[in-house]
């Protein structure tokens, strides 16, 4: 049977986390800010129950006092029922809220109350950590956070933790906690993806400015990141290889620690990796970052190939695929990220996640593919899709 | 927002390619066919591009449609969407529709009306050409502005225009030597556009 995924071409649970715990007005005081600061407290009476606007105290049912605060100030809030309004002031819900901002502050969201959510984000607009936070849960996995066992004590482990910890303690992850459990991708496919992009530019044939600060640059941020976690593996890999490719790999690693280990890991997190190779003092670093690459290339070829958290008919696919240029690298370097992703996707379906967080394009290769998990919903929180669920809370607000 | 000021006699139907080259990504070629009856327009993509990336291309600050940040972004750039996306829209009117995947988004106009206008000139009469030339048998004014960017150089402009027509649209940036994104216009049919074509 061929691969039934198109190749690229251009010229190319654990159980769920439990709820936060905290009164509401700590949980605003948790997203840095207070709605009644925002949109005041002089009793705009934003509380919709079905189709009714309650304004007054009288008309809130005795059983449902808990309600109360929710006409005092200017948030909008909208529930199907008294049953759910009484769940969201008791905190028991984790599929509606007010978006903490900043992109669409104080927006009303609602998901699904028992699937997985797939939230398609726009990175810079409403996130998934805004919408975490809007509905009060920590039961998520995402896209920049590893699915991968990040074993205690290795170089790998603090490398991650080194970019990311910033990034985790936002979405409220404690980090000695299991962090497979938000974990949405591996990072094997982007360390992949990230040592065949830098060969020609070790090799002196790509214009190293693509990876520096200047101007709208960003490729150099990533694949900063990306090396120093690639290269604090391969250090792992040292003494414990077993193919060919991983020797060759340790050897590199051996041979170049020395002139690259205190380089790399000095490397400021969220820096551009362009900004110190474009000065003269390491111009020294080019041949041995090349030679790392190009024996950190064949390594992952394998590892794609060899990967048990993909299927086999998957792993026979790439196998097939074409790995001589770095366009053909980075294209079965994609198929893997997308195919061990849908995977990771099914698995936190199962066990019962509420929240997927990836890339809007990652959201629409799952509904080609067929690959939305049974139990999951999808969700476009873009731009000209967000419109209209802002446009309802005002509307809301101003009725 | 290139807003025709003669859009009452429009009836232009043009194929038009938006191509955007950056370092780290994968080239974007976007085939892309637009109609338009007086106010009214149908915009029709089959490159796969999510529609509001396609919607970026045409309207973004920097130049070059919304660029990616983070390596998973990058990643995302080579992946190859199958959707065909529908953009209809009327001047006249505040909200458009997108017709994707089988559903149907009605949004604000003002999202979509600048794919649309990537074809029309807009109001050029307040900026001097910089040269003359022919584009598809057509006489066509050469003009170049500048968009500034916030943290150094910021990017060229450069428009072909005849008429109420952009047949060219190319914007580069002198400090990301990698960085383009060119919509030519590779055909215009005036007079082709009948009511069906505009209506979703």
């Amino acid at each position: 049977m061929g691969c039934p995924y198109s190749v690229i071409s251009s010229d190319s649970p654990a159980s769920p986390e439990t709820r936060v715990q905290a009164p509401y007005g700590q949980m605003r005081r948790v997203c840095g800010i207070s709605y009644g600061d925002v949109f005041g407290t002089e009793g705009g009476a934003m509380l919709w129950v079905g189709e009714a606007k309650i304004s007054k105290k009288e008309d809130v049912p005795k059983l449902y006092a808990a309600t109360e605060p929710f006409i005092a100030d200017d948030v909008v809030r909208a529930f199907i029922d008294w049953a759910e309004a009484l769940a969201f002031a008791t905190e028991t819900t984790d599929y509606i809220g007010n978006l903490p901002g900043p992109a669409a502050l104080g927006t009303w969201v609602r998901f699904d109350k028992t699937f997985l959510n797939i939230i398609g984000e726009e990175h810079d607009y409403v996130s998934l950590e805004q919408t975490t936070a809007a509905v009060r849960t920590r039961s998520f996995i995402y896209e920049q956070f590893a699915t991968d066992i990040l074993l205690e004590g290795s170089a790998f482990r603090a490398a991650y933790l080194t970019e990311n910890t910033a990034l985790l303690e936002k979405f409220g992850v404690v980090l000695d906690s299991d962090l497979t459990l938000v974990g949405g991708e591996s990072l094997f496919p982007k360390i992949a993806d990230t040592v065949a992009e830098l060969v020609p530019y070790f090799d002196e044939k790509a214009d190293m400015q693509d990876m520096t600060s200047v101007d709208d640059n960003y490729l150099g941020q990533p694949d900063q990141r990306y090396l120093k976690i690639g290269w604090a593996w391969a250090k792992d890999l040292v003494g414990n290889t077993v193919t060919e490719a991983e020797k060759a790999l340790a050897l590199a690693v051996t041979t170049y620690t020395g002139i690259l280990d205190s380089f790399i890991t000095s490397l400021p997190v969220d820096g551009f990796l362009g900004d110190p190779l474009i000065e003269e003092e390491h111009g020294d670093k080019y041949a041995p970052l090349l030679a790392l690459c190009q024996a950190y290339v064949p390594v992952m070829i394998e590892r794609a190939c060899g990967d048990l958290g993909i299927t086999e008919g998957e792993r026979l696919c790439l196998s097939e695929m074409r790995t001589e240029t770095v366009k053909e690298q980075q294209d079965m370097f994609g198929l893997w990220r997308n195919l061990y992703f849908a995977k990771a996707t099914e698995k936190a379906a199962e066990r019962g996640v509420r929240y997927a967080g990836m890339g809007d394009y990652h959201r629409e290769w799952l509904m080609d593919n067929d690959r939305v998990p049974d139990n999951a919903h999808t969700y476009n929180v873009s731009r000209t899709n967000f419109i209209n669920v802002i446009k309802l809370t005002d509307t809301l607000r101003t009725l | 927002m290139a807003t025709d000021p003669d859009a009452a006699g429009l009836n232009v139907r043009a194929a038009i390619l938006i191509t955007r080259e950056l370092p780290g990504t994968a080239a974007i070629k976007a085939p892309i066919m637009i109609w338009w009856l007086g106010s009214r327009f149908h915009v029709r993509d089959e490159s796969g591009i999510p529609v509001d990336d396609l919607l970026a291309l045409a309207n973004s600050p920097r130049g070059f449609g919304r660029e990616p940040r983070t390596k998973e972004d990058f990643m995302d750039t080579r992946i190859r969407l199958s959707a065909v996306t529908d953009v209809y829209g009327d001047r006249t009117v505040p909200r458009g529709t997108v017709i994707r995947r089988g559903e149907k988004l009605d949004t604000d106009l003002e999202l979509l009306l600048p794919l649309a206008e990537l074809i029309l000139s807009g109001d050029v009469a307040r900026l001097k050409p910089t040269g003359h030339t022919q584009v598809l048998g057509r006489e066509a004014a050469e003009y170049s502005t500048y968009l500034p960017s916030e943290k150094g150089t910021g990017s060229t402009v450069r428009r072909l225009v005849s008429g109420p027509y952009t047949l060219l649209r190319e914007v580069t940036n002198e400090n990301r030597r990698g960085a383009l994104l060119r919509v030519e216009t590779l055909s215009l049919d005036e007079g082709a556009v009948s009511d069906t074509d505009v209506r979703s």
